[in-house]
């Protein structure tokens, strides 16, 4: 429309947004055809169709004639399966895909030139193909499908002439000719859908950062002024010095506001995580007869869209623990008198910079008995180490990697399938996850998420003349470290601290640096969910916000690191990775235990 | 200056519309769909309403029904701006007061007359 009518700018802009939002309408699309193609739901063939209808509408505004003509076809033929006229087939799907790629392709070349250029009219014959020859088909396919006989069909059929409103379709299911299951299993195999990549910014908080850049470009020139009084004449010194640090306080204020309103752009409410649990609940539901009622609350609860993403997998994997393990089938919950309905709440809360993510069921809990039996038995620990845990410590030994794929403790102790995978990913987000539970009555787990991964607070540390950062998250306590007060438990090192003993993990020799611990220096006291370790340090330089770069492919995984980050001299510092280490350190205890063979070994204090 | 509120799940349509009718001096709000858009009319006076159709959560004729049960807006007229050429969602759509309905692409200077004379029509 109307090219004459705006401006050649304005002309562009919109352009431009048609781009934009039409690509990411036919990304969308795609990706719904590729779902409707296994279960036909109604809701998303509505929101392939909206998107077509709305390319058509908008290219047709714009003048771009094949495209538009091309969107029209595919939404005629969409419109047949929003009828329920077409049930969709491969045949189907591959055409959809092919005209919504061809779509994409016209969209890429409007992009580039200005222009449509693509032959459109294969496709869109095999749209009006489509579109015209099966137009009475429903009827005809399920007969072919062998799920409706034909005197089933004319009877439905004659239904339909009774009450013209409904859909062959819906008779059919009403009629119960095409069951329950079929149903179902368009329910269960709901896919995720990928986020779009691009982000949506209330103008506000655009404005906002705008502001602050614009400060930000001040603060630049200011500090250049002071450069060059500098650089003129050092007549004046103390004054330079004085409006140099002006200027550094300046742009510490603008930076610190700057990381601020970005993060804040970055955050997106739990509810995009949230609004898929009710569906996946009444799912397992089904799948393990289970019968429970959900709760949800804090979904307005903000966090790091990147974080959001991550989060999907693991509290997939730990609702459905909770379903099949935790909560009992309602015969058996009626026996223990409970209520026969089980409650599953999931509730989110931001506590200071962190967010904490609460799963709880009232189900059976976890079994020590037989978790201890398990960790015993896969030599993880033995009976005399065991008894020095608490009973907390215990439970979170559910998280040792290696002793959930045993399936009999899931059987057992009704919790356990690869937990351990959870916590990894948990801990790779830089979060914790712990577990609590009451035997019999319930279990909860608790995910404690950084608001953002980019940025956070280190402890900046020095291990035989290197810097080294470590997460301010993870520490709990600095102790000045004398020769005499460590103590050796089963060739270990170990400090006790206020009858507490904590492993000391030195690092220098995790990184094969080769430097011998030097008398004296500190120990960072460390705590990850339930489990405690030093770090050995030289000194401790201080606390700094650094920013997380990751190391790169080729030694992306080098144990014990998780990233490095450059400090205000250009220096290239490597974070330290608590959890890894603790693990490493862990592992390293029962692996030696292994070699030596000891048998009921007391854990005692060899002073 | 009169306001115009614009309904549409496209921005790229909004953004068009607003430019076209920014030629023209009127005040324009924009909202994505229905419900959008009842919520923008809790804070902002509308003079005139163009809608589309099709559009997620609330589509343009349940907005159209909703605009007229509501006293404030009983007789603010709707121009109803989309691509479909059903007749009996036109029909429909008439019947649920919408004043005037228009099939997209439009001639910016024919929707900038039917603007004019419908906002002319109210005084």
């Amino acid at each position: 429309m109307g090219n004459e009518f705006l401006q050649d700018d304005e002309m562009q802009e919109i352009i431009n947004d048609f781009i934009v939002e039409s690509g990411e309408l036919v990304e969308n699309a795609i990706q719904d055809v590729v779902e409707i193609e296994q279960n036909q739901n109604e809701e998303t063939i509505n929101s392939i169709f909206r998107a077509v209808h709305t390319i058509k509408g908008t290219s047709s505004f714009l003048g771009f004639s094949v495209l538009s003509n091309l969107a029209h076809k595919a939404e005629d033929l969409l419109g047949m399966i929003r009828k329920g006229e077409i049930i969709i087939d491969k045949e189907i799907a591959d055409t959809l895909l092919e005209a919504l790629d061809m779509t994409r392709t016209i969209i890429e070349e409007i992009k580039e030139h200005g222009a449509e250029k693509q032959d459109t009219s294969v496709i869109l014959n095999k749209l009006e193909i489509l579109s015209k020859v099966e137009k009475k088909m429903l009827g005809e396919i399920l007969i072919e499908e062998k799920i409706i006989t034909k005197k089933e069909l004319e009877n439905v059929l004659d239904k339909q002439k009774e009450d013209k409103s409904k859909r062959l379709g819906e008779i059919v299911v009403e009629e119960k000719l095409i069951t329950d299951k079929q149903l179902d299993n368009i329910l269960s195999k709901q896919k995720v859908h990928k986020d779009d990549q691009t982000v949506r910014i209330d103008v506000k908080k655009l404005d906002e950062l705008m502001n602050l850049v614009g400060e930000l470009v001040l603060g630049r020139n200011r500090l250049i002024m002071v450069k060059n009084m500098a650089k003129r004449g050092s007549s004046n010194t103390k004054g330079s010095i004085d409006s140099l640090e002006d200027v550094t306080n300046y742009l510490e204020v603008i930076t610190n506001e700057i990381q601020l309103s970005i993060m804040k752009a970055r955050l997106v409410p739990m509810s995009k995580l949230f609004n898929k649990v009710p569906r996946l609940v009444r799912d397992l539901c089904n799948t393990f007869t289970k019968d429970i009622d959900l709760k949800i609350t804090g979904e307005e609860t903000e966090l790091d869209r990147s974080l959001i993403e991550l989060l999907h997998d693991p509290l997939t994997h730990i609702i459905r623990n909770s379903v099949d393990h935790g909560i009992e089938t309602p015969e058996e919950r009626k026996k223990k008198g409970k209520p026969g309905k089980g409650l599953l709440s999931i509730s989110a809360y931001n506590e200071g910079n962190h967010v904490i993510i609460d799963i709880k069921d009232d189900g059976k809990g976890i079994n020590l008995e037989a978790l201890k039996e398990k960790v015993v038995e896969k030599g993880f620990m033995n009976e005399s180490e065991l008894k020095d845990l608490t009973e907390k410590e215990i439970m979170n030994l559910v998280f040792i990697p290696g002793l959930s794929t045993a399936k009999t403790l899931s059987s057992v102790s009704g919790r356990g399938v690869g937990m351990d995978v959870v916590k990894t990913n948990i801990e790779k987000m830089n979060g914790q996850a712990y577990i609590d539970s009451k035997q019999g009555e319930w279990t909860r787990l608790s995910i404690k998420l950084p608001l953002t991964l980019a940025i956070m607070g280190a402890l900046m540390v020095e291990i035989g003349k290197e810097l080294y950062a470590i997460p301010l998250s993870n520490v709990i306590e600095l102790v000045k470290l004398k020769k005499e007060s460590i103590k050796s438990v089963n060739k270990n090192e170990v400090l006790m601290l206020r009858d507490t003993i904590i492993p000391i993990v030195d690092v220098s020799k995790v990184m094969s640096i080769g430097v011998n611990g030097s008398a004296g220096g500190y120990l960072v006291i460390c705590k990850i969910g339930e489990k405690i370790v030093g770090v050995k340090v030289g000194s401790v330089i201080g606390q700094e916000e650094i920013v997380i770069k990751p190391l790169g492919e080729f030694m992306g995984n080098i144990n014990g690191i998780c990233g490095a980050t450059i400090s205000g001299d250009g220096k290239v510092i490597l974070i330290l990775d608590i959890p890894a280490m603790i693990n490493s350190s862990y592992m390293h205890k029962i692996h030696k235990k292994k070699e030596e063979k000891s048998e009921g070994q007391a854990l005692a204090l060899q002073q | 200056m009169k306001t115009i509120l614009i309904v549409d799940d496209s921005p790229t349509i909004r953004k068009l519309l607003t430019y076209v009718l920014k030629k023209q001096d009127y005040i324009i709000a924009e909202a994505e769909d229905g419900i959008d858009a009842m919520e923008k009319l809790s804070h902002v006076q509308a003079d005139i309403i163009i809608v589309d159709l099709n559009m997620p959560n609330m589509d343009g004729i349940e907005f159209a029904k909703s605009l007229r049960s509501n006293f404030y807006y009983m007789d603010t007229p709707i121009i109803m701006l989309t691509t479909t050429k059903d007749d009996e969602l036109k029909r429909q759509a008439l019947e649920a007061g919408v004043n005037l309905f228009l099939n997209k692409p439009i001639q910016p200077n024919i929707l900038l007359y039917k603007v004019q004379s419908l906002l002319m029509g109210v005084e």
